[in-house]
């Protein structure tokens, strides 16, 4: 799905937030990015949406390059660290701003606009505000969002780095339901290696100065995975791993 | 609720009669000359004697500052949009927009009249300069202080420039554009008793600027001190009665910042 073969990107500022990069994103996958602060996790996910283009490498989405494949309408799905709604829009006008956008806006099908409602828990509140609403409640808004148009490729960063831990863990395990549901595949950010673990396929550490990946490693744990699976020796012990990766990568 | 509305409307009102109190135990006993400070209850005694003119004047002088207003909130805006939409206008443009904000409107009214003469369009012509900068200064940054997600999210999804416009930067700006309003509307009634000062005269209509003047140059103090109070109470009106307007269409905007 996302092939990124040494790729670099450096600023105009002169900041170089990326160099010699690679990494692969399979079709169906969910891939999740750890690394210190700054490395160029976000930089990264601009890349692949196309909003930003490599200074050098290869950067291949489907095999075509983000432009190409933004300019095939092949839509990737952003959900950024805050829940990033109009405040003046209800839940409900939010999820239709998707169908709005563009040369031919549609007119959002209510149907699937309902079913999308449920699918995260917000049916009773798509009259509310977004200010009316917790801070996770927001971010399935945003999630909802991200998902209504059916993209295949989702990206996520940090989306869930604002909430508390129990909220955390609630909306991970809804979004690792939706993911088994629709089989998107999915690059996902987050600070959080437990996190990282719990939800991925696959988890890559990123390095910094200049931000490259410095490890990878598979998680083998079985679908459909439960709460449960947090508790687990195996998982306490992978995600162990991963931190000392983290920290050596940081220092 | 209700003691609540005591606890904000005693105290001042207490303060407010015990002054008059004073002033006028002052006023009583000094023997001042009433051209020279009049006693509340001769100030008192003027408003209902003129009560008419006085009236007349507020009304005048309150359709002066809202065509000011209006106006300084249409242009203002258009301007803002301008702004919005270039860099290159909105660079070379803004150093003589603050020119608006420092320019002495008394120096420059001589120059008013020689262009719209005395009257009507003069008053408001200062109305309006007086109470643009507001207007422009929040309308341009509520276009252009957009949350850089929302516009890569609308970016991504191909919108297109007039749909950033419209879905976008127009909505966000509506609770900037409120407050230059509740900012400008105060001032248009200031700018429309200025301009009445210079241009008020020779019509058949006055305002309370000229009544100023008049009152002033005659040395009826107390009937002065009447047209102070009429201006202090229009301007606070259109200041409340917009601020409430603002208040409606906020409601539907407020947005807890994160
Ligand atoms: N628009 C920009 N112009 C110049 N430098 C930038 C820009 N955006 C980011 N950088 C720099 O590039 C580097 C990587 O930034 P990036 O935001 O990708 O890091 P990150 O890993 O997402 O950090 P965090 O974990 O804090 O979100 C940083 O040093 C940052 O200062
Ligand atoms: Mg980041």
């Amino acid at each position: 799905m996302v092939e990124a073969r040494d790729i670099a990107l450096h600023y105009a500022t002169g900041t170089v937030a990326l160099s010699g990069l690679s990494l692969t994103l399979r079709r169906h996958e969910f891939a999740s990015i750890v690394g210190p602060s700054g490395c160029g996790k976000s930089t990264l996910l601009r890349l692949v949406a196309g909003l930003l283009s490599p200074t050098s490498g290869d950067l291949r989405i489907d095999g075509m390059s983000p432009a190409e494949s933004r300019a095939a309408r092949r839509d990737v799905a952003f959900v950024f660290q805050f829940p990033t709604l109009l405040p003046w829009r209800t839940v409900a006008g939010n999820l239709q701003l998707p169908f709005e956008l563009g040369a031919e806006p549609q007119c959002a099908d209510p149907d699937r606009l309902q079913a999308m409602l449920e699918l995260v828990g917000l049916a009773p509140f798509c009259n509310a505000m977004p200010h009316q609403l917790s801070g996770g409640m927001q971010m399935r808004a945003s999630l909802a969002r991200a998902l209504i148009l059916r993209p295949e490729l989702i990206l996520l960063d940090e989306p869930f780095g604002a909430l508390d831990d129990m909220t955390r863990q609630r909306l991970n395990e809804d979004l690792l339901a939706l993911w088994q549901r629709d089989r998107w595949s999915a690059l996902f950010i987050t600070h959080n290696v437990f996190e990282a673990v719990f939800l991925s396929e696959r988890v890559y550490v990123m390095g910094a100065r200049p931000g490259r990946v410095v490890a990878e490693f598979a998680i083998p744990f079985p679908h459909p995975r439960q709460a449960q699976l947090r508790a687990e020796p195996a998982f306490a012990e992978l995600a162990g791993r991963i931190s000392l990766a983290l920290r050596e990568a940081a220092s | 609720m209700k003691g609540a509305w005591f606890r904000v409307v005693l105290p001042p009102l207490a303060l407010f009669l015990l002054v008059a109190a004073v002033w006028q135990a002052m006023v009583m006993l000094l023997n001042v000359p009433p051209y020279v400070l009049p006693s509340p209850a001769r100030i008192l005694a003027t408003v209902e004697e003129q009560a008419g003119p006085l009236v007349g004047a507020s009304l005048w002088t309150a359709w002066a500052a809202f065509c000011g207003f209006s106006a300084s909130l249409l242009i203002g805006t258009l301007i803002a949009f301008a702004f919005s939409q270039s860099d290159i206008i909105r660079r070379s443009m803004y150093p003589y927009a603050i020119f608006l904000q420092t320019v002495p409107i008394v120096a420059i009214a001589p120059l008013i009249i020689i262009w719209f003469g005395t009257g009507f369009p003069s008053i408001v012509f200062v109305s309006f300069i007086i109470s643009l900068f507001p207007i422009i200064t929040n309308a341009t940054s509520g276009l252009t202080s957009v949350d850089s997600n929302l516009l890569d999210l609308f970016t991504l999804h191909h919108a297109t420039r007039r749909q950033i416009l419209l879905k976008l930067r127009l909505p966000n700006a509506v609770p900037h554009l409120v407050t230059g309003a509740r900012i400008s509307s105060g001032l248009s009634v200031i700018g429309a008793i200025v301009g009445e000062f210079f241009a008020g005269y020779g019509s058949a209509q006055h305002g309370l600027g000229y009544l100023i003047v008049l009152t002033s140059g005659q040395l009826k103090t107390a009937y002065l001190f009447a047209c102070i109070g009429a201006s202090t109470a229009l301007g606070l009106i259109i200041f409340t009665s917009v601020g409430l307007v603002g208040d409606a269409i906020l409601s539907r905007w407020q947005e807890t910042r994160r």
